[in-house]
């Protein structure tokens, strides 16, 4: 996972601000519950918004719980039910494919790292792929055609990214509803298209370093390793439109009890983090913490 | 059939005026323009139509279109038009090997391969191709239309500012489980 899907936290109010931490610690929780403890270390921000994207109905009311970072003061978590059930089983799924992937990647040390992770979690991974074998099936299908179109150095943005926004598409897959599951497909695979193409952006220099593939160096004509101005705002306004569409789908979506986190994450928190990825503020945010 | 004071989001008993104002502001949402080329075309066309219901009925017999005017489909002929139909019925795949089939590249054939890419959530090969029939055919509404919504798939979510003072994390504790920090931060 990429981290990329953050809310505008200075635009939540407090409450909604204490909903999302709520509902990260429940995630969190409920990955030490399904999973073990050392489950505990997958959660992530971009898991959180599923929890929030799939859930349906009335708000649940947070419980106090043990947070082991914070050993000595409760914190509130909302409680494990089907939909933060099922945002655990995909975090695992999921972290585990990226571990996978790394292993064939990156620099030595971080192959093995990713190996010895992946032992780790090779128990808890055969748990989530028994009990969600249709996503986990698309998954593998669609890693595979991600690697066969990098190999072929495939010079389309929107065919690179179609691959990965395929795959996040299938957490939608939790609907049993056509309707609500059509709007979050779609809503899904504009986040996920927006996920693979901020990457590649962020990606860029350090790609262009040891010629690993990135779809921007065959799509656009790079000058001095990075994207002219026209080329620029051409990606930006492509990576927008993604934005839009997730809005749109969203805009139709009933009414849930967080819905004002959803709002803010989409109008607000994907537009900033692809501009702070843009002129490379993003990862240094937070520093000095 | 649903509340129609809960359709447009006002409480029972506002005014007119006010009813009048939500309306206007729901129509624009989910105006047909705004999902032009949206798979969820037909999903805004039932909400739009919701809408309208719920005005006319508040408004006791106020005349408001009921979305008719969408669907363009109709009147074209030709290989084209049979390309359009495969669109519409949402056979992208159908519609793409039909469209390579055809020798003839007019601006009409790059604007469809723009749409079938638009559906496809394509977006940047979507531009590419409304650039090309605009620039070919630059008196065309539909055309020109489409380049210049090209960049945000036809529908306008509010720009906000951008600065990135928001995206801090709110709470970086568990990556960094065992950190001792817990003994300085207090329960925040």
């Amino acid at each position: 996972m990429f981290g990329y899907v953050l809310p505008r936290r200075d635009k939540l109010s407090e409450a909604e601000n204490d909903r999302y931490r709520a509902a990260y610690c429940g995630l969190c929780r409920c990955l030490k519950e399904r999973y073990g403890f050392r489950a505990r270390f997958l959660v992530n921000y971009d898991m959180t918004f599923l929890y929030f994207l799939l859930q349906e109905g009335q708000a649940k009311q947070p419980e106090r719980c043990f947070c082991p970072a914070k050993p000595f003061c409760k914190k509130d978590c909302l409680p494990p039910d089907g939909v933060m059930d099922y945002a655990a089983d995909m975090t695992v799924l999921l972290s585990c494919w990226k571990l996978r992937d790394a292993r064939h990647d990156d620099g030595f040390f971080k192959r093995m790292a990713a190996g010895f992770c992946l032992r780790l979690y090779k128990r808890a991974f055969q748990k989530a792929s028994a009990a969600r074998g249709k996503e986990n099936c698309v998954f593998a299908e669609q890693l595979a055609r991600l690697s066969s179109l990098e190999e072929q150095r495939c010079e389309s943005i929107d065919r690179a990214a179609d691959a990965f926004a395929t795959l996040l598409k299938a957490c939608a897959g939790y609907h049993a509803d056509e309707n609500l599951r059509r709007m979050k497909e779609l809503l899904l695979y504009h986040v996920g298209r927006f996920l693979y193409l901020t990457d590649a952006l962020e990606d860029l220099p350090k790609d262009n370093r040891t010629g690993a593939y990135n779809p921007l160096r065959y799509r656009y004509r790079l000058q001095d390793g990075a994207l002219t101005q026209a080329d620029r705002e051409q990606f930006m306004e492509t990576v927008d439109a993604s934005i839009s569409m997730a809005a749109s789908a969203l805009e139709l979506l009933p009414e849930t009890a967080d819905r004002a986190i959803l709002h803010n994450i989409i109008y607000n928190g994907l537009p900033a983090v692809l501009h702070s990825v843009a002129d490379g503020s993003f990862r240094k945010r937070g520093t000095g913490k | 059939m649903k509340d129609p004071y809960e359709v447009l989001g006002v409480p029972h008993g506002t005014s007119e005026e006010e009813i009048k104002k939500a309306y206007r502001e729901l129509a624009r949402k989910y105006h047909p323009d705004n999902y032009a080329n949206n798979p969820l075309a037909d999903l805004a066309q039932e909400k739009m139509k919701e809408i309208n219901e719920a005005y006319d009925m508040l408004t006791k017999g106020g005349t408001t279109d009921s979305g008719s005017s969408y669907s363009n489909s109709s009147g074209y002929s030709g290989s084209l038009g049979e390309v359009r139909r495969l669109i519409q019925l949402g056979n992208l795949d159908g519609a793409e090997a039909k469209l390579n089939a055809i020798a003839n590249h007019n601006a009409e054939w790059y604007y469809l391969r723009g749409v079938i890419a638009q559906r496809r959530g394509w977006m940047d090969e979507a531009a590419q191709n409304f650039r090309i029939a605009a620039n070919m055919e630059p008196t065309n509404f539909e055309y020109t239309r489409a380049a210049g919504t090209a960049g945000n798939g036809g529908y306008t979510y509010r720009q906000t500012q951008y600065d990135n003072s928001g995206t801090d994390d709110l709470c970086n504790c568990c990556s960094t489980l065992m950190c001792l920090n817990c003994l300085c931060n207090g329960c925040r």
